[in-house]
């Protein structure tokens, strides 16, 4: 999806959707409660129950507001300005990292990369254990399958 | 006491403060407080309380959620890859074993969360040798572990293990998701190896409508700088992603469901399985990331049979055996017409692809699931591994 794709006035629409069924649940959900009732009589409004009122409102309110950020999340300008948040956040990360690498190196002491360069050796070493595992079973079993021949 | 204290309270507003407000306000206002027509809700504050304290005793005190608990031996090692094979509870139906490989995301005990709801063990009953890849958790040494070395090192090794311990000569394949991905690289390259692959919302078209899609696309997303500054992606950073892509769900409804289900203690138990799930977040090196997002979600080699993988080329009309593509309809992470193309691109005679009615992870967790479709997979899965 590219920017000229991407229906601003439509989401803009579904926004005020959103906005405009949760507002009029809420208003509904207000006018009717029996703490105001029409008239100076005082109507009576029974089996009230407020859990079932607010449960209406907030199933509006979610179906509405998913569905509005959901387009949201998926318009090309979101995505474009979460990218270069990223991208500038990333600069400054490394720009911090390097300038304590530096600052440890000068002190002579080992850096976490020189740690992880280490590590990784040990991890090399492993697999190439792991290998030779592998070629000492490969032996056995030409051993095992021709026993003769390894004798000679 | 919270309930008396209510009940006082309740009792001394209907008492005294409606008629004192009433009195206040009379005669000029078209509303008016009345307070004979409503019944102040004691029994269903009574429960509001008792839900919220039972809520917040579970966040304070949450109880131990024991997952991935199929029972399991691990029959091979490198650095923190772990092969699981689990114990068989019946008698084997066939030779070829089944090997599991889920993504680099999260941990792979999503495909057994605990007794009742798992995978692994609706394929033990019906008799299949189960394996599974854990990765383990990547530390920052591995940042460079890359495609070629998940692919033509790892997987290939434990097949290769598989292959020895089982003595079959060739072995069936299950990726989810990334690992769906990287199964079906893998049977790309090296064919001979695989009797049957099947592939659990594999992303393979990533030029499809998507939110991921979008975001991981070339003008939104710089990758090389990304993994440039980080190192491996961080665990919180895609968990973020993942939250942001249903904001409401994710950080609203699924609480207030949570809350509605308190008293069910089996929803509970399920709702802690999850979230410890969820929240299980594990960084991705950063090399294969940045090879996942570049050659899938920027330029999308795969399907163009143009990924290059330590210099091979990942053509997928090598994939000749039997496949199954197991696609969840309701899939927001990896949308379904990405893995549909799947069954087009391939020279398989014998391949079916089932569109399933759940969610991404719904196809491993949900109880429907469970209970429809994996037997249906393990039945498919045993008729060709004879």
């Amino acid at each position: 999806m590219n920017e000229e794709k991407f229906d601003y006035i439509g989401f803009y629409k579904k926004f005020y959707e959103a906005w405009e069924k949760t507002m009029s649940e809420g208003i509904d959900m207000w006018t009717k409660s029996p703490l105001l009732s029409a008239g100076e009589t005082g109507d009576k409004t029974p089996g009230f129950d407020p859990v079932v009122y607010y449960k209406r409102f907030y199933e509006v309110w979610e179906k509405t507001m998913s569905e509005a950020l959901e387009i949201w999340l998926k318009s090309p300008f979101f995505a474009a300005t979460m990218g270069k948040t990223i991208e500038k956040s990333s600069e400054f990360k490394k720009y911090l990292d390097e300038v304590m690498e530096k600052s440890l190196k000068n002190m002579h002491l080992p850096t976490k990369s020189d740690i992880d360069r280490v590590l990784a050796s040990i991890n090399n070493i492993e697999a190439k254990i792991n290998d030779l595992w592998d070629k000492i079973d490969e032996l056995k079993l030409s051993a095992k399958a021709s026993p003769k021949k390894s004798a000679e | 006491m919270q309930i008396a204290r209510l009940r006082i309270a309740f009792g001394y507003i209907d008492d005294n403060i409606y008629p004192a407000i009433e009195r206040t306000i009379s005669g000029g206002y078209k509303y008016k407080m009345t307070t004979k027509c409503w019944e102040p809700p004691v029994e269903e504050a009574e429960k509001i309380v008792q839900k919220l304290a039972k809520g917040v005793e579970l966040a304070l005190n949450p109880p131990e959620v024991r997952v991935g608990v199929t029972p399991h031996d691990v029959v091979f090692t490198e650095n923190k890859l772990r092969l699981l094979h689990y114990h068989p509870v019946t008698e084997k139906t066939h030779r070829v074993p089944l090997i599991m490989i889920f993504a680099l995301i999260n941990r792979p005990y999503i495909l057994d969360l605990k007794p009742g709801k798992s995978v692994v063990e609706v394929l033990l009953k019906k008799g299949i040798d189960v394996y599974m890849i854990d990765w383990g958790i990547p530390g920052d040494e591995d940042k460079n572990l890359n495609l070629d070395h998940y692919i033509n090192r790892y997987i290939k090794k434990v097949v290769q293990r598989v292959k020895t311990i089982s003595g079959s000569d060739r072995i069936s394949l299950m990726g989810y998701c990334m690992g769906g991905t990287m199964s079906a690289m893998y049977t790309a390259l090296y064919p001979q190896d695989v009797k049957n692959l099947i592939l659990m919302t594999a992303g393979i078209d990533f030029k499809v409508d998507g939110m991921l899609n979008l975001w991981g696309d070339k003008p939104n997303f710089d990758v090389d700088k990304f993994v440039e500054a980080h190192g491996n992606v961080p665990a919180e950073f895609l968990q973020a992603g993942f939250l942001l892509m249903k904001p409401v769900q994710n950080l609203i409804s699924k609480y207030v469901s949570f809350y509605e289900n308190i008293e069910n203690e089996d929803f509970v138990e399920n709702f802690l399985a999850m979230e410890k799930w969820i929240n299980d977040n594990i960084p991705v090196p950063g090399e294969v990331f940045r090879e996942f997002i570049k050659y899938g979600y920027q330029e999308n080699l795969l399907v163009q049979n143009k990924l290059r993988i330590n210099g091979r080329v990942v053509d997928l009309k090598n994939i000749r055996c039997s496949v199954l593509n197991l696609i969840a309809e309701q899939d927001h992470l990896v949308p379904p017409a990405s893995s549909m193309v799947f069954n087009d691109l391939i020279s398989s005679k014998d391949k079916d692809t089932i569109v399933y009615p759940t969610g991404h992870i719904g196809l491993s967790v949900s109880s429907k699931a469970l209970r429809d479709l994996w037997p249906k997979v393990a039945d498919w899965l045993i008729s060709r591994s004879k």
